[in-house]
């Protein structure tokens, strides 16, 4: 593997990743007319299919300067998944929202994992959004950079906590930063 | 700093001090709000609108001319409003003023695009290696500061009395300009829509036709702006100059005939018909584009 290609869709943290001057159903429209050879109408059908799945129908025709912030990510990841990649590479996706639209977006981003089933590689700084998310856990050590620990998330509530727990004392031991595999 | 709701409900007696307030919906929803809004007079709604502020001192000023012409009544020296509307009216009636201002924008419309084309090639060059940068900001460093009409001679001497010197003189004006802008937009383009356009897969021109020219739409836009300005006055510099080449020159060879034969009333005329097309190209043409584009993508406000 040596450079990016759109079989490795990336979502970023940044709300400036949509292309302003197109609109939320050109956006996800965008990887598919570079890089599919799909023509115009099933391009359509399956933006819209996509758009509505994030739940932004009603918002298919706006630029990007009208959404607020979750609704750009969103956006963002129906246009990831559009792609239908073999990985959605998730870089901090929800780091720069609000506490509030971030639980909602982690509910969402299950959902729409329990419809599709796609493979998500997942970078966060939050414990519990990497349990949440998460199926498989990898820390990371700080400089360099290596996998430090890999887990195996929790199934219930109880279970969350006590890795939680687990997963700070491996931290406390020297700062670190995780990454989750769901 | 736990407050005494928490120490207390630690040590097991759960005692509030302070009422708990929740608001309910339909309790606010009954009460109405007034109308707040006032409605404003016919003067402030006239004074709100820029347009209409704007033609309030154009008429004050045309008022104020044509009263300081009356007063020095010398039509060679400073001809009244009126006399310059009416020579301006008959101009255009007769034809002269629109082919003469046709000829203007005709060789201004080739020399621009030609300036586009270069400026275009400059910044490829500039964005496709390191050396390609220096030459551009070497050239722009050296070039931008000397007034294209500066050239003026030295073109004559290459290219003759004609309009290939003139579209000379144009290029020179508006290529720094547009390359400069273009080639800093395109440096400033985020870094993550970058990123965005390698993850599918663009490259080359195709990368360069979907995001950074789009991204860098705003400084495009301003280079192209400041290059029309630029272009414009370049050419009716040059024009007054020399601007016969085919029997009849553009408006500033107008101007400078008219101003010959002491017709100045039609000197007036003439500059007022350069500031209108000034006006006319900025307010519609650019006003157009920004409005369908940064304005609408919300990049620039």
């Amino acid at each position: 593997m040596r450079e990016p290609g759109p079989d490795r869709m990336m979502v970023f943290q940044e709300f400036d990743q949509l292309l302003p001057w197109r609109t939320v159903r050109q956006n996800v429209a965008f990887p598919l007319e570079t890089a599919s050879k799909l023509s115009k109408s099933e391009i359509d059908d399956r933006v819209m299919h996509y758009v509505e799945k994030v739940g932004l129908t009603k918002f298919a025709d706006s630029y990007p300067h009208t959404l607020s912030g979750g609704m750009k990510q969103r956006v963002a990841i129906a246009r990831g998944m559009a792609m239908e990649p073999d990985i959605l590479l998730m870089d901090e996706p929800f780091a720069a929202l609000d506490a509030l639209t971030r639980r909602r977006m982690q509910d969402e981003l299950l959902s729409l994992w329990e419809d599709t089933h796609f493979t998500v590689l997942f970078v966060t700084h939050s414990i519990s959004e990497a349990i949440k998310i998460g199926n498989r856990i990898l820390l990371l050590s700080p400089h360099p950079g290596r996998v430090k620990a890999e887990l195996n998330s929790a199934s219930t509530p109880q279970e969350a906590i006590t890795l939680e727990r687990e997963i700070h004392e491996l931290l406390f031991s020297e700062p670190m930063k995780e990454e989750v595999d769901a | 700093m736990p407050d005494e709701a928490t120490l207390l409900r630690s040590s097991g007696t759960v005692t509030h001090f302070r009422p708990e307030i929740r608001i309910d919906d339909e309790v606010t929803n009954a009460e109405p709000i007034a109308v707040v809004e006032k409605p404003l007079s016919v003067f402030e709604m006239i004074y709100n609108d820029g347009f209409a502020r704007k033609l309030a001192i154009i008429v004050v000023l045309a008022v104020i001319w044509e009263i300081y012409g009356r007063y020095l009544d010398n039509d060679l020296l400073f001809p009244t409003f009126t006399a310059t509307m009416t020579a301006f009216i008959q101009g255009i009636a007769s034809g002269e003023l629109l082919a003469r201002a046709w000829g203007s924008i005709h060789v201004l419309l080739i020399g621009y695009a030609a300036g586009i084309l270069v400026a275009a090639l400059l910044t490829a060059l500039a964005m496709a290696s390191r050396i390609g940068t220096d030459f551009l900001e070497t050239m722009t460093a050296m070039f931008s500061p000397l007034p294209a009409i500066a050239l003026l001679p030295l073109a004559l001497i290459w290219f003759g009395l004609g309009n290939a010197s003139l579209v000379f003189v144009l290029i020179h004006s508006v290529t720094w300009a547009i390359a400069l802008n273009t080639h800093s937009g395109f440096r400033s383009v985020s870094p993550t829509l970058k990123m965005v356009g390698r993850n599918y897969g663009l490259r080359g021109f195709r990368y360069i036709w979907k995001i950074l020219i789009p991204a860098a739409f705003p400084s495009i836009l301003t280079g192209l702006k400041i290059g029309w300005a630029f272009a414009w006055r370049t050419l009716i510099a040059a024009e007054l100059v020399f601007g016969v080449s085919s029997g009849s020159g553009g408006l500033g060879w107008f101007i400078f005939e008219n101003k010959n034969m002491l017709a100045i009333p039609n000197v007036f005329a003439g500059l007022l018909t350069v500031i209108l097309i000034g006006l006319a190209v900025e307010n519609l043409v650019f006003r157009t584009i920004e409005r369908k584009t940064i304005h609408r993508w919300g990049t620039q406000q």
